[in-house]
């Protein structure tokens, strides 16, 4: 469970995050529209704690992440947008690594399976990261995040430069976690894909989230009309400066 | 154009904190060196000129004596420590620093300052030299590793060739940019080394402004010649990484590496006899002759029926001169003559030892300067055997006199405790005088150096037409 | 721990796939290999002439031993039989030569240290020492001033360098490879997993410099069981010379920095110490405390035996009888007495005179022992060639030695001058056993 309670951060006179208040509950999937600079990736580094908020608390599985940083980092499994590998270690031996960082290293095997459960051809888990493609890489970080079973995952923009195919993939792996009671937030730029996966969207413009709604609630066309809607008014424009 | 690179280069440079922190260090360690160089140069030739003095009073003061036994008494020669050597303390550290000179025996020139120092004396002493031999071209390096690489990368070469500069401008302004920024650390230094240089030197080396202009020369041929070559390699390296990897590889194997490994070589070429094996020699060949069929007894006897038949009369007695004196001299010249023979085969393989090192400055440049530079300071090997032979020769002089005296009036039937001189005689024997050589001759003596770097440049200079269309553009 | 031993156990895997560290390794091995060599080629050389001296001595003093048991009714026989047993000698070339000679310590290859700037043989006679020790052995002052390419130089100056190319870009390539955020979002802290990466860089290094410092051994031929207490001060000095330089690149990590300028950082601190601050304490010490006069001493000597000669024996009799009352009284008439006592003095007053030159060279080196913290390759070095007994300290013991050894052959030759007695078989005997110690 990820909550996020009046979440400030800013630089400043800069307002990068203005008081963000949400709700991640296990089976959700959150995801944050925005436009570059409208606060997502903040509001991720804050959960991750690789910025300190200005006021307000982040709280994983109910424990501050200011306050104990390294024990919420058990539970919660992080995919940048460009989801970056030790290229001499194979995808097998990466993930060891990383679960095992976590405190969860599985055996061989295990990790072979889960590698195979998400997708990675047979013939690429043994092979040096260096050679993958993003989608390959994308696919090693889930399988982390399985092994770890964290029950939280943080997500910023996974998708971006995937093809179709491997977009689809992902979102697919992304459903199996929901189902198993992970709560997940992601940042995207991909209307169409935060419709099709999320159980929840939220729409942020210059730090401040100003919609938040269930994605079963809203048709696509309607998403879209909302989102332009929100980026060109000049209702909100008062928080920036 | 060339102008607006040439500034726009600089001006880069200058703004980049981590260059400015780096040229103030070196600048300051330069002046370290220049003054507390100058200060220890000061204090060592007043220590020595002092010496000199002194040792040259007790001579004439020493009393009433027979002339071979003020021959026995002797004399001392201290090397002076040249003028320039405060820039380049060259081998200063390790020859000896004064030889005692007497009668029948060539004393070794002895003590020298690493003898009397512990092992941190290895690591070298700084100085002016050792800054602008090892130290400038790394920061030359971190000028120039990306002065083309950095415009690939950053996409501004093709900006920059947009607006019609050609390769080979560009390059001139970078080469030219960087020689200016160079030549700004190193000026000021020259000019105040040049204004605290010891005048009261002057004596020994009338030759300080000329040799100080040469030496001053031979490091902005240096610069040139190292900028040219690292912006070369900068402009055909395909990412900064890589030619800074290749330029500071290039630079401990050139400044590091390569000197000790050519010494080490060249001693394996060139072995050198041991002291005793040398002092054996010369035993041997007095003894039995320089062709191993004159012994010595053969040599004496020849020389007495000579003298004998000379001055007409059949024994030692009768002759109206002293025997002893004329024996003495003659042997004296012996040795001389058999010493000559052999320190010249030792000095000889030193100097093989050492030209190939100056060969080697055709390959790797810092050596052609290490060697250029310490040679004009007056610290290299020649300046060494100039002042042992020097030393040799006055000692000769006066060992000569003093058995001359003795032939000529140590009458026979007298005593030796019966015939003394004293000080009219002692302080006829002109004090050592030694003067450093000329410019020209030091010049002659490192041609190999001098042709080095200049080939050095001219190759360099004659490449960038040839391969400046070469030059990758993106 | 386990999550050290997880970190290092990944860590060893990736490096160990890297082409870059098997090239540093390769090109580290391969320069020790050759200062293995270089040291060893150096040793034998000194080792060749101790032996060329040393055979020379001993087939001289044989001769020696033969002529005693002359039959000297046979003319031919006499000027050999004379030789023998003379204290004084006769001829020209009166005295026998002894060879004393600084053998070679064990350690001696590994690092060459100070030992190439002194003799390692000294031929001395039972006149006085004064004047037979002021030589030199021959060397190119260019090839002292270049210095030895031996095994503690390869750990003294390119041991740092290995471990700064290892160092380095420890975060910048995390940083620049992208991995750093994902190691940020693990429940490890940054601190601890940087640990275990040094740990394991430095264990590299250790493993490294031990082969390399047992290889030396093995090349050179050096017993590893009579000598694995050096081997062990050996090995703990480069160990703390390594975790020195792992603990000063830690400082440069721990800023944070890109590769280039944490590559320029690490070579900017390997300038300073490896060459600015020892040149820099070179410079300065010549003007603290400048290298004392030694031709002071030979002028003494000098003054001296002018004295002797030039004044009644008297001079030299008086001084002595009372220095030396063991002989007994002895008077002026006979010329051989008042000669050896002569010398004599001429080595007392060279001791007291050299007793000053050696402290105002003490006073250079606490000097600089002050300030040597600045520079801690130098004192690495200085350590190294201590243990090999390739320091000036371990050359000023020989030369103490050598006075000994002079005074021992000369108390037993000037037992013999000074009562007017000649060698006998037995005396040549107990003097041969000498020259075998």
């Amino acid at each position: 469970m990820l909550i996020a309670r009046d979440l400030c951060k800013d630089y400043g006179s800069t307002v990068a995050l203005k008081n963000l208040n949400l709700q991640v509950r296990p089976g959700d999937i959150y995801c944050l529209l925005g436009a570059n600079g409208a606060g997502k990736t903040t509001a991720i580094n804050l959960f991750m704690n690789f910025i300190e908020p200005t006021s307000g608390q982040a709280i994983i599985n109910g424990i501050d992440v200011t306050d104990n940083p390294q024990s919420t980092k058990k539970h919660l499994v992080y995919i940048p947008e460009n989801l970056n590998l030790y290229g001499n270690l194979t995808g097998l031996e990466n993930l060891r690594f990383f679960a095992g960082l976590g405190g969860a290293l599985p055996d061989k095997k295990t990790a072979y399976a889960l590698l195979d459960s998400v997708g990675l051809q047979k013939e690429a888990i043994s092979r040096r990261v260096k050679e993958y493609s993003k989608g390959m890489r994308q696919k090693v970080g889930i399988a982390i995040a399985r092994a770890k079973m964290a029950d939280n995952l943080l997500l910023d923009e996974p998708t971006s430069g995937l093809d179709p195919q491997a977009s689809n993939d992902f979102a697919k792996l992304l459903e199996e976690l929901r189902q198993k009671e992970v709560a997940i937030l992601m940042a995207t730029h991909d209307l169409f894909r935060a419709k099709e996966t999320g159980t929840h969207i939220g729409i942020m413009r210059a730090g401040v989230l100003i919609h938040s709604l269930k994605a079963d609630e809203i048709k696509l066309n309607e998403l879209e009309d909302l989102y332009l809607e929100t980026m060109k008014s000049n209702q909100y424009a008062a928080t920036d400066h | 154009m060339q102008r607006l690179i040439i500034r726009k280069e600089i001006l880069s440079s200058v703004r980049d904190v981590r260059l400015q922190v780096a040229g103030i260090f070196l600048l300051s360690l330069m002046l370290v060196a220049v003054l507390v160089g100058r200060q220890g140069q000061q204090q060592i030739q007043k220590q020595r000129a002092e010496a000199q003095a002194t040792m040259y009073d007790k001579w004439v003061n020493q009393g009433l004596k027979h002339p071979h036994s003020a021959a026995h008494y002797g004399q001392f020669a201290f090397k002076p420590k040249s003028a320039l050597s405060f820039l380049d303390v060259g081998i200063d550290n390790y020859t000896g620093v004064s030889v005692f000179l007497e009668a029948h025996r060539q004393h070794e020139v002895l003590f020298s300052a690493a003898q009397d120092s512990n092992g941190m004396t290895r690591f070298g002493e700084m100085s002016v030299a050792l800054v602008l031999q090892v130290l400038l071209p790394l920061l030359i390096i971190f000028l120039t590793f990306n002065v083309f690489t950095r415009e690939r990368e950053e996409g501004t070469l093709k900006l920059v060739h947009a607006q019609g500069v050609s390769m080979r401008q560009l390059f001139m302004g970078k080469l030219w940019g960087t020689y200016l920024m160079v030549l700004l650390i190193f000026i000021p230094v020259v000019c105040i080394a040049y204004f605290v240089l010891n005048r009261e030197t002057a004596g020994l080396d009338p030759h300080n402004t000329g040799k100080f202009v040469a030496l001053t020369l031979s490091y902005a041929l240096y610069f040139l010649v190292f900028i040219l070559l690292c912006i070369l390699i900068s402009a055909f390296s395909k990412s900064s990484t890589f030619s800074q990897l290749v330029l500071l590889g290039l630079w401990i194997v050139a400044c590091i590496i390569l000197p000790k490994a050519t010494t080490n070589l060249a001693d394996k070429i060139h072995p050198i006899p041991s002291q005793f094996e040398f002092r054996e020699s010369i035993k041997e060949k007095v003894s039995n002759g320089i062709d191993g069929h004159n012994p010595s007894d053969v040599r004496l006897a020849e020389l007495r029926k000579q003298t004998l038949e000379e001055y007409g009369v059949s024994t030692i007695d009768e002759l109206p001169v002293n025997w002893s004196g004329i024996a003495m001299q003659a042997g004296e010249e012996y040795t001389d003559q058999v010493y000559d023979q052999e320190f010249s085969r030792i000095e000889e393989i030193y100097k093989k030892q050492n030209r190939l090192s100056e060969w080697v400055g055709f390959i790797n440049p810092f050596l052609a300067i290490r060697n250029l530079s310490m040679a004009i300071a007056g610290t290299d090997f020649q300046h060494h055997v100039v002042f042992t032979r020097a030393a040799e020769d006055y000692r000769r002089a006066f060992v000569k006199k003093m058995n001359k005296d003795m032939e000529v009036n140590h009458k026979p039937g007298i005593a030796y405790g019966d015939y003394n001189v004293g000080e009219e005689m002692w302080s006829s024997v002109e004090p050592f005088a030694y003067h450093l050589p000329k410019l020209g001759s030091i010049l002659k003596n490192q041609w190999r150096s001098v042709s080095a770097l200049s080939l050095w440049l001219v190759v360099l200079f004659a490449l960038v037409p040839l391969y400046i269309a070469k030059v990758p553009k993106l | 721990m386990n999550v050290l031993n997880h970190i290092i156990r990944f860590e060893l895997m990736s490096l160990w796939r890297d082409q870059t560290l098997k090239l540093l390794l390769v090109i580290f091995l391969a320069a020790g290999v050759y200062g293995i060599y270089f040291g060893k080629f150096e040793i034998e050389k000194q080792e060749a002439r101790i032996a060329v001296v040393q055979g020379l001595e001993r087939n001289q003093f044989d001769s020696l031993v033969a002529w005693v048991g002359l039959d000297t009714t046979i003319h031919a026989n006499k000027k050999n039989f004379e030789r023998a047993i003379s204290p004084t000698g006769v001829g020209r070339e009166r005295h026998f030569t002894y060879y004393v000679t600084h053998d070679t310590p064990p350690l001696a290859g590994l690092c060459l240290g100070q030992r190439d700037l002194f003799p390692v043989y000294y031929g001395i006679n039972i006149t006085d020492l004064a004047r037979q020790v002021n030589v030199g052995e021959l060397a190119n002052p260019m090839k002292l001033l270049t210095g030895n390419f031996d095994l503690s130089y390869v750990f003294v100056f390119l041991l740092p360098l290995l471990l700064i190319s290892l160092f380095y870009n420890l975060y910048a390539s995390e940083k620049e490879g992208g991995t750093l955020s994902l190691l940020q979002a693990q429940p490890v802290s940054l601190t601890t997993i940087f640990l275990g990466k040094g740990i394991l860089r430095l264990l590299i290094v250790w493993g490294v410099s031990g082969l390399l410092l047992l290889i030396g051994f093995v090349l050179q031929g050096i017993s590893l069981t009579e000598n694995i207490n050096l081997f062990s001060r050996w090995l703990s000095v480069i160990f703390g010379y390594s975790l020195l330089w792992t603990i000063l690149m830690s400082g440069i990590v721990a800023l944070r920095r890109g590769n280039s300028l944490s590559a320029m950082m690490g070579l900017g601190l390997w300038l300073v110490f490896t060459l600015i601050t020892p040149a820099l304490l070179n410079l300065l010490v010549n003007i603290k405390e400048p290298v004392p006069n030694r031709a002071e001493v030979i002028h003494a000597t000098r003054t001296l035996n002018d004295q002797i000669w030039e004044t009644p024996r008297s001079f030299v009799m008086d001084r002595f009888n009372e220095n030396n009352p063991e002989f007994g009284l002895i008077d002026t008439s006979d010329f051989n007495k008042w000669y050896y006592a002569g010398l004599t003095l001429l080595d007392e007053e060279v001791k007291s005179r050299n007793a000053d030159i050696e402290k105002q060279v003490t006073r250079r080196q606490e000097w600089l022992s002050r300030w040597d913290w600045l520079a801690p390759a130098g004192v690495v070095h200085e350590y190294l060639s201590e243990l090999s007994e390739t320091d000036r300290d371990s050359h000023l013991r020989f030369i103490t030695f050598l006075h000994e050894y002079h005074n021992d052959l000369k108390t037993i030759y000037y037992e013999k001058i000074f009562s007017s007695q000649t060698f006998n078989r037995d005396d040549l005997a107990a003097l041969q056993s000498k020259i075998g110690d």
